[in-house]
């Protein structure tokens, strides 16, 4: 089933007094979709001025209203009982989440070598060498200016949970000491089938 | 000062908990979100759709909160397309600053 999302109604014009027509309203935004452990809702809160004009202008307020937010869709949630008990991630959503991170560490870039250090696990060092070259940290070809080469991406964080997972990469050239790579972090929430990539932030590293 | 945006700060003065310099736009992951488990969608759907209806948000002064539902092809909302892993556009529209429009009224 498609994600389905419920919306206010478009704002509608107010004279704001001195005769003008200013437009404003205030609009909640609830998006449905099926997650993994069950039906997910998630809300935004924003104001939009001037909708339909030049100088429309929708401010994005979920940041700082986050707890009211949350409070309301948990009174939500309370109306169904328990809270979620979600289920544990086995090993083909472990894959698919980090094949999906994957795709998103080499947007735009040509395949690369992915680099294993300890910290990463065993279940993505088999997911990852299945389809692309991985080596160890230490055997990664350094030289006295490169500390990780161009097309090298260091694995550093893979957190695959019921429903988010997050994986973080860091893209080479870097210099001898890793500074001034390219950070990658994937941000993955879980569909009733799948995977959905909700999060790629990129930025160079000054070193 | 672009005469509406003295609009908008009358809008959101009166509401202390929000900052007049909007916050950083939240990511699709970092919207509050709640799974409910063993329901099915639709019942979710109804149950969201007759509360907005009958009750309102509670979270907000209703003066401020004029909260109806529409089709959700409703265009109220700039729509931003994510591509997801399995090459699917996801629906997910996420309430968005228009940054460029912003810089004109700015240097208007």
């Amino acid at each position: 089933m498609a994600d389905r999302q419920l919306v206010d109604q478009p704002p509608v014009a107010e004279p704001d007094g001195s005769g003008r027509q200013t437009l404003k309203n205030m609009r909640v935004q609830y998006v449905l979709s099926e997650a993994r452990s069950g039906v997910r809702v998630e809300a935004a809160l924003g104001i939009v001025s001037f909708p339909g004009s030049d100088h429309e202008l929708i401010i994005d307020y979920t940041h700082g209203s986050a707890n009211e937010l949350r409070a309301s869709l948990t009174r939500l949630a309370g109306r169904y009982g328990s809270p979620a008990v979600p289920l544990a991630p086995g090993a083909a959503e472990h894959e698919a989440a980090v094949k999906a991170a994957v795709g998103q560490v080499e947007n735009g870039r040509s395949p690369q070598t992915f680099v294993f250090s300890e910290a990463t696990d065993q279940l993505t060092r088999a997911t990852i060498s299945s389809f692309r070259p991985m080596v160890a940290l230490a055997n990664v070809p350094r030289t006295a200016q490169t500390g990780l080469p161009a097309g090298y991406a260091l694995i550093q964080k893979v957190d695959v949970k019921a429903d988010e997972a997050v994986v973080q990469a860091l893209v080479g050239p870097t210099g001898p000491n890793m500074e001034c790579g390219s950070p990658i972090t994937v941000r993955l929430k879980s569909k009733r089938v799948g995977w959905s990539i909700c999060g790629h932030t990129e930025g160079r590293v000054l070193g | 000062m672009h005469p509406g945006f003295l609009a908008l700060l009358l809008v959101v003065t009166p509401m202390a908990s929000f900052a007049i310099t909007p916050k950083p736009l939240a990511s699709y992951c970092e919207q509050p979100e709640v799974i409910i488990p063993n329901v099915p969608q639709d019942q979710v759907l109804n149950d969201l759709t007759g509360r907005l209806r009958h009750r309102g948000t509670q979270c907000w002064s209703r003066s401020l909160i004029r909260l109806s539902l529409v089709s959700q092809d409703a265009p109220p909302l700039r729509r931003q397309r994510n591509p997801t892993s399995d090459g699917h556009a996801s629906a997910f529209a996420p309430l968005v600053i228009d940054q460029s429009r912003d810089q004109q009224r700015s240097t208007s």
